[in-house]
């Protein structure tokens, strides 16, 4: 696997559990990969999953057991947060994005809703 | 956390043609380094001084506590950059020689690795191709419960296959309690493996430290940062 | 202490083994042709077959001779081969202090020659046997019960023999790694061949030299210590030196200058190679 964005591997590995979690490929109080697993597949040294799972331990949205592994968090409201805080993420960037292409604010709502429609 | 390797004022010539220049390097317990730069930076000059093969004209290396000598070559896995296995050996008798000089030599683990890498016991080292010998020597290094692998060059001049045999093999036989130092040109295939990078160019440390933190602090992968040092 | 040996044994079984072939078939082959030119020659006097088995006998004499030193030289060079060749990278990256690898070679060279060396000599007095029908077993054990003090002789001519080889093998090993660490290409390389002969020659010089300035010599036969008178009588040539001479007499001056040889060689060597040979 190769990491392109000029962020830290660790960083990144953060952001692909994250989504992983939202879109329900791990689900709330499931038990992640160990770390040396997930070293494997994705190709890096198990010290920068660690800090990861570090990273991920230090925003309440994973927690560790001892002996039993790291699992994701059974606290729904974090779960939701963490949903928001990412479509929160991804709409700015879009926005961004529009806005470079020359639409303001308010029209943004309103091509979606157009282009949504065209599409049913 | 304690060095097993500590470098200091290291200098190495060949003839008059200076390959080392004063280097100072330490490499930490449970920690897999990156040695980056491009063929005849020194990197295997570095190696070879680790391993014992080459003497230093000034500078100290301390392994273990222990200058290079027969203490060190028994705590350091070391991986040519070449074949070294002799040409009468078959796979089986080369495992041997392992068992016999290691006391570190795990054969569950050897067996395991044979398998992983899709080699037969009874092959003729002479016989095999690049890729084979390649994958052999690191079954044979990555056997061993050594405190130091020193690889250099593993995924050289091999096929994508053995390359990614060869990475996983890596990944998984990483321990805490040993360290890895590892040299390459080929940064983009290795460089999420690396704990900590050491740019050596024209026989001298360029730049060096925690992977993750260049990565931060330049704002770019280590491919680029290599790229941007020597391109 | 010696694991290298195995390796070294292994190595080198392939070639020593055929090597020993060769030798004991060019032994067969010259043992029938002198039978059967005694045979013709009995017969009827020169035939024009002599010329071309004369000149087989040559070339078979030249195979056994060929194998010998076929099997030197293959010794020397796997040895010269660990300094010069890749697989120096495993050997000299093995936890082996110099000294253990240079012992284990050194070694291995003696058991070669004394192995090459016995199976000839056997084989031949065998064959004499079943092809001329000629015992000289007999002729052997006649000679040993007349001699006195046989156990003493026998060792002191093997302890001699394997002493002579040892310090000819380390000083050509020495030679070799003088050059390895002195001149770093590997054509002039081959120097180290006239090294040896000169250190050799000097060598000499100097142990006859020793030998002739403190005429003191062991008798093996008696065990007892005489000078040089009773050297004169025995027929003991005063530029005699260390090893054993035909009259079972050492030089004793002669013999320690030849033990400090090899100690001096071997730690010398040893030295360089834990601490001066860069294997590039």
């Amino acid at each position: 696997m190769n990491f392109d964005s000029g962020l830290p591997i660790y960083m990144q590995i953060v952001e692909i559990i994250k989504s992983r979690i939202v879109t329900g490929i791990l689900e709330s109080g499931e038990k992640l990969p160990s770390v040396r697993d997930l070293a494997t597949e994705l190709k890096v040294n198990p010290n920068t999953i660690q800090r990861s799972y570090a990273e991920l331990e230090r925003q309440n949205i994973v927690f560790t057991q001892r002996g039993m592994g790291t699992f994701v968090t059974e606290d729904i409201s974090i779960l939701e947060g963490l949903k928001d805080a990412m479509a929160r993420e991804k709409v700015l960037s879009f926005m961004e994005d529009m806005e470079r292409l020359g639409y303001t604010k308010d029209e943004i709502p309103d091509i979606i809703r157009k282009i949504a429609l065209e599409g049913k | 956390m304690e060095n097993i390797v500590e470098i200091r004022g290291l200098t190495k010539r060949y003839n008059r043609t200076e390959a080392l220049k004063n280097i100072d390097l330490d490499v930490e317990m449970g920690k897999v380094v990156g040695i980056l730069g491009p063929n005849g930076s020194g990197k295997t000059t570095l190696i070879k001084l680790l391993t014992g093969l080459l003497h230093p004209n000034s500078g100290e290396i301390k392994i273990d506590g222990h200058s290079p000598g027969v203490h060190t070559k028994s705590v350091i896995s070391y991986l040519p950059d070449r074949n070294a296995l002799y040409s009468w050996m078959t796979v089986k008798d080369a495992l041997g020689m392992y068992k016999d000089f290691y006391e570190d030599f795990d054969e569950k683990k050897s067996e395991d690795l044979l398998q992983f890498m899709k080699l037969d016991k009874d092959m003729k080292v002479s016989n095999m191709s690049k890729g084979m010998k390649e994958k052999l020597n690191l079954a044979l290094v990555l056997s061993r419960k050594a405190k130091i692998y020193i690889l250099d060059e593993p995924i050289a001049g091999v096929d994508p296959v053995a390359r990614d045999q060869i990475l996983d093999a890596i990944i998984e036989n990483y321990a805490e309690d040993s360290a890895m130092i590892i040299t390459t040109h080929l940064v983009r295939d290795m460089e999420n493996i690396f704990d900590k990078v050491v740019f050596l160019g024209d026989g001298e440390i360029m730049l060096s430290g925690d992977a993750e933190d260049l990565r931060e602090e330049k704002n770019m992968q280590i491919d680029e940062l290599y790229k941007e040092i020597f391109g | 202490m010696f694991k290298y040996v195995k390796y070294e044994m292994k190595g080198t079984m392939k070639f020593l083994i055929g090597a020993i072939i060769l030798a004991l078939g060019a032994s067969t082959g010259i043992q029938l042709f002198i039978k059967r030119e005694a045979g013709n020659t009995l017969v009827g006097g020169m035939t024009v077959e002599s010329d071309i088995i004369a000149f087989l006998l040559l070339v078979l004499g030249f195979i056994l001779i060929g194998s010998l030193i076929g099997a030197m030289v293959y010794l020397i060079s796997s040895y010269r081969k660990e300094l010069y060749e890749d697989r120096g990278y495993l050997t000299f990256a093995l936890p082996l202090s110099g000294g253990q690898l240079l012992g284990s070679k050194l070694l291995v060279a003696l058991f070669w020659g004394t192995v090459m060396g016995l199976v000839i000599v056997i084989y031949n007095l065998i064959l004499v046997q079943v092809i001329m029908g000629y015992n000289f077993f007999d002729d052997i054990w006649s000679i040993i019960k007349q001699i006195d003090n046989l156990g003493f002789l026998l060792t002191g001519s093997i302890i001699t023999s394997l002493m002579e080889s040892a310090v000819t093998l380390l000083l050509v090993y020495f030679a070799i790694t003088v050059s390895r660490v002195s001149i770093k290409s590997r054509k002039i390389g081959s120097l180290w061949f006239l090294l040896f002969i000169i250190l050799a020659s000097v060598i000499t010089y100097i142990q006859e030299l020793i030998a002739k300035l403190m005429p003191m010599y062991l008798d093996l036969s008696t065990m007892g210590i005489i000078g040089q008178r009773e050297a004169y009588i025995m027929g003991i040539d005063s530029q005699f030196g260390g090893t054993l001479s035909i009259q079972g007499v050492v030089s004793i001056p002669g013999l320690l200058f030849q033990i400090l040889l090899i100690v001096g060689a071997f730690f010398a060597t040893a030295y360089m190679l834990d601490k001066k040979i860069d294997i590039v």
